[in-house]
């Protein structure tokens, strides 16, 4: 076949070019130690791999929930643990109060103990999080959740009337895909809906009241320490629930860290290059231009001009 | 003798004009679209005699183009179509690149969003947190503004381009106008021998102007060829040339079209140039551009619709119910220029998930009737009075059209929405991340129970249709009949709410419907008969997070595409169409760039000039020449002797 010495020349050229931009690409994926440069290197892929960085930022975010979820739960584990203690020393007193050995004097100072009790878990039941928001007040963090309504008179004897001003509302935190777990507990369960010895419903802090009302009246009776066990009962119930969830939220930490790690695997196949694979081809590709350039200096130095 | 001097004569003069043709084709080796030339030689008129004929010679009876008209025509037409793919490609990587930057794409700012809501959720009355909301929600909101404005750029590059195409084919119009006058001029001039150098011209300008848009020739016996472009519009006929223009789309004003002749009255042929430059900035308009353009679109009419619907659900730190968040793009329509009014079909986004990217075009007859085009099915809905299309609420009537009236529209819902959603609220404590109502067991003035209840039923869960009922007039009140398995509802509600413990327990409650918004309640455990609740607006929530909660479940949530995809999802989506086109124009500019070179190849195997051949050629004419030299010096001696003999 006839050649014209334009096409000769155009036909090395256009080799040289074309090993050129191969080469070109194997050094950016090189340069930049990724596989897909554009979307259109691998449509499917990069589809994909925005997927796959939602769920790892989703899961990134599972796990900070997580965390804030637990110092929330922490705060309410040590709060509720406080106020156990606290109504154990109070039924320690309500024992000692019943006993025949007290006089009413003696009485008297057991009611100053119990009265400093019931301040302290006042302030327990109005304790802020790290946030300032009241940890028992539900939905209204800014409201203070507890105090002191009025009184009442029941038999010549003025007892307090406690109230709460929080809500009934329990937040939750997202800590999984399908999975929200409460983060804490409304004053309403853990203070004011508990029952008393005989059933009845009673605030805590009417409970520890009464006892002191009676002590001071010297008009003791052993209710105040039936109400005092089931208030235990009731505020332990609710730590072990508090627990749990804290156990919870502990395997939910390790199943979305397992699942981190399983996608960063998956982005690493499909973004990362394989590098003995791209040095093989830029080795490949380097001889290939290399014998390109030389078939070209070879080719032109031929003319029948020369032997004329 | 006289004669071996005239046939020598005849030599040296043909080969001559041999060398000399020779030493053309050498000197334009490079010339684009130069075709090599041959002298014809042909023997003189014999001379005749008694013994017969005796030749008289050589003589030069044509220089020949060496030139195949079928390879030629093809070599135009791969043309055409490998720049048709050249440019197509190259516009549409610069999207494929501006999408493959994680920096500059989308989908990280969305993630940034979403988990910015989270810290909401996790702390809701942080205003640190809801401010950093709210600049996440702003570099959102920007994004899709820049991304838009890219988008926007590629499209008045496209239009530049198309202007400076139609320009360059306009000059070349012009040129090979004057170059076919030229052409049979000088053919009749000639005697009808052609004038080799300027058909090679006016070859390399049908080439160029193939380059544009689909060319086709058609040759005149006076050497002139017309010339047609796409699919058989006249561009140069003989001596005279035909203008395109450029005017507006006739529906779209920020997209040019191409127009034969006048700008005002000449028809609009941009879909028929086929290939060629012109094709593919159309078609990458058409079918990368303009689809990427609608998709993105859809993506911020559908987020902003979603999260202000679900904000509005929610209370904010006011105790106010949410108001807009973002400012949500309202679905466009595009009228004709040739509208007898610039009246638009009033339009409404009904269901975000319905939302599609086809375009329609809708159209009043000129009696009574208006009917819709889908512009990708060819699928036809008429007649048209309000009508939902793909989740749009499309109202003609308020247009008020009359016989003998023109309408034509293009609805195309979401072509502006990344340019026009926006940012409303700036006001960290406007956002809702509180529940509207909230619910437990009724309580007095001082938060103690009320009966108190005896079982153990619970308020898990309140959700709403809408927030025309906040504020309640009035609590809902519930109190439970366990003979009837009910509530009995009281306060702003009237009526029963049906709960058996048995089956119903952590299920959404039946709806109820209270100042026209349907409420339904996740309820659980074992209420008593007596036992009573309250369901009462919602205030001072400031640790309440359970709107935010909703609103960050969004970010996951399958809103678009028929309720099968989220978010991110459709971007992932968008990101591989546009992949998968760039990468399908790369193997479609691979396919035509080698079927260009085997055309060029072929065309240059048969014109192009080969040195090493014009070198032979060069030693044989020179060698001919020298051998007719020597016939001259023959003569020269015959004659000598013949001096020689008769001088005594």
């Amino acid at each position: 076949m006839r050649i014209s010495t334009n096409v000769m020349q155009m036909n090395s050229l256009n080799s040289m070019l074309e090993q050129q931009s191969g080469l070109h690409q194997t050094q950016l994926q090189l340069a930049s130690g990724k596989r897909i440069l554009s979307p259109s290197d691998d449509p499917t892929a990069s589809a994909l791999s925005v997927d796959l960085n939602q769920s790892k930022q989703q899961f990134s975010q599972y796990q900070d929930n997580i965390s804030y979820a637990k110092s929330r739960l922490s705060m309410e584990e040590t709060s509720l643990a406080t106020a156990v203690n606290i109504l154990q020393r109070v039924r320690e007193l309500a024992v000692q109060g019943s006993s025949d050995n007290y006089n009413a004097e003696q009485r008297q100072a057991l009611a100053v103990e119990v009265r400093q009790r019931l301040d302290e878990m006042m302030g327990i039941a109005n304790t802020k999080d790290a946030n300032g928001d009241y940890l028992f007040s539900g939905g209204k963090g800014a409201t203070i959740p507890f105090g002191v309504k009025g009184s009442a008179v029941v038999g010549g004897l003025t007892y307090n009337v406690y109230g709460y001003d929080g809500d009934q509302v329990q937040r939750k935190l997202q800590v999984g895909p399908e999975r929200r777990i409460a983060d804490s507990d409304h004053g309403f369960d853990v203070f004011i809906n508990l029952r008393d010895a005989n059933g009845v419903q009673m605030d805590v802090f009417a409970m520890i009241d009464e006892m002191s009302v009676a002590l001071e009246n010297d008009v003791m009776t052993s209710k105040p320490i039936g109400d005092i066990d089931n208030a235990i009962v009731q505020m332990t119930q609710i730590r072990a629930s508090v627990g749990s969830r804290l156990n919870a939220l502990d395997t939910q930490e390790s199943v979305n860290g397992d699942f981190l790690t399983r996608i960063e695997e998956t982005m690493s196949d499909m973004h990362d290059l394989d590098y003995a694979e791209a040095i093989t081809r830029l080795n490949s590709e380097m001889a290939g231009l290399e014998a390109a350039q030389q078939a070209y200096g070879k080719v032109q130095g031929l003319s029948l001009f020369n032997y004329l | 003798m006289a004669d071996l001097l005239g046939i020598g004569t005849s030599g040296l003069l043909a080969y001559q004009n041999a060398l000399n043709t020779t030493s053309h084709n050498i000197s334009n080796v490079n010339t684009e679209g130069y075709s090599r030339q041959r002298v014809e030689l042909d023997t003189r008129i014999p001379q005749a005699s008694g013994a017969g004929f005796f030749g008289q010679g050589v003589y030069a009876s044509n220089v020949e183009r060496v030139y195949d008209e079928f390879l030629v025509k093809q070599l135009r037409t791969y043309t055409s179509s490998s720049n048709r793919a050249e440019v197509y490609h190259d516009l549409s990587s610069q999207i494929d690149n501006l999408l493959a930057d994680p920096q500059v794409g989308l989908a990280p700012s969305l993630d940034e969003f979403f988990s910015s809501l989270q810290s909401v959720a996790d702390s809701p009355s942080s205003i640190p947190a809801r401010q950093a909301m709210l600049s996440t929600a702003e570099s959102l909101v920007d994004r899709f503004h820049y991304i838009d404005q890219r988008l926007r750029d590629l499209k008045t590059r496209a239009n530049n381009q198309l202007e400076f195409t139609v320009g360059e084919v306009n000059k070349l119009a012009e040129s090979l106008a004057t170059i076919n006058q030229e052409i049979s001029v000088q053919m009749a001039a000639a005697g009808g021998k052609p004038p080799n150098d300027l058909l090679d011209q006016r070859d390399t300008l049908i080439k160029q102007l193939s380059e544009h848009v689909n060319v086709s020739t058609v040759n005149q016996d006076n050497g002139m060829v017309n010339i047609f472009i796409g699919s058989g519009q006249g561009l140069v006929v003989g001596s005279n040339a035909t203008q395109l223009s450029i005017r507006s789309d006739e529906f779209f004003p920020d997209r040019n079209a191409v127009v034969l002749g006048n700008p005002a009255t000449g028809p609009d042929i941009s879909g028929l140039l086929g290939d060629g430059s012109v094709g593919g900035v159309l078609d990458f308009m058409d079918n990368v551009l303009t689809p990427t353009q609608i998709s993105f679109g859809r993506l911020a009419m559908g987020m902003a619709d979603a999260f202000n619907e679900q904000h509005a659900l929610g209370l904010d730190l006011k105790d106010n119910a949410g108001t807009d968040f973002f400012r949500a793009p309202a679905p466009t329509a595009f009228g004709s220029f040739n509208n007898t009014t610039n009246a638009l079909p009033t339009l409404t986004l009904v269901d975000v998930a319905a939302l599609g990217t086809d375009e329609y075009l809708i159209e009043f007859d000129g009696v009574a009737t208006w009917s819709a085009l889908n512009m990708r099915t060819n699928a036809v809905t008429t007649p048209l009075g309000v009508t939902t299309i793909d989740g749009v609420q499309v109202d003609v009537t308020t247009i008020g059209a009359v016989a003998g009236d023109t309408y034509r529209f293009v609805l195309s819902p979401s072509a502006q929405a990344a340019r026009d959603i926006g940012l409303v609220i700036d006001d960290p404590s406007k956002i809702a991340a509180a529940g509207l109502l909230r619910g437990g067991e009724a309580v007095d003035a001082n938060g103690q129970p009320l009966v108190p209840n005896a079982g153990t039923g619970s308020i898990d869960e309140i959700v709403v249709s809408d927030n025309a009922l906040y504020p309640l007039a009035a609590d809902i009140t519930m109190t439970y009949d366990d003979v009837n398995n009910w509530f009995v509802l009281g306060g702003a509600a009237a009526g029963t709410l049906a709960y058996d413990p048995a089956t119903d327990n952590g299920q959404l409650s039946a709806p109820f419907v209270v100042g026209g918004t349907s409420i339904q309640l996740r309820l659980s455990g074992n209420p008593q008969t007596g036992d009573q609740f309250t369901v009462g607006n919602n205030s001072g929530a400031v640790a309440d997070n359970r709107n935010a909660l909703a609103l960050g479940a969004l970010g996951s949530a399958d809103i678009l595409i028929g309720g099968t995809s989220s978010l991110q999802g459709a971007y992932g989506q968008m990101i591989a169409d546009v992949g998968a086109k760039t990468h399908q124009a790369e193997v479609t500019l691979g396919a035509q760039t080698t079927l260009l070179n085997q055309a060029a190849a072929s065309v240059s195997a048969v014109s192009g000039v080969n040195l090493d051949e014009e070198a032979a050629n060069l030693l044989r004419f020179q060698q001919a020449y020298q051998a007719n030299a020597q016939m001259i010096s023959a003569a020269d001696n015959l004659f000598q002797t013949l001096l020689d003999a008769v001088r005594r």
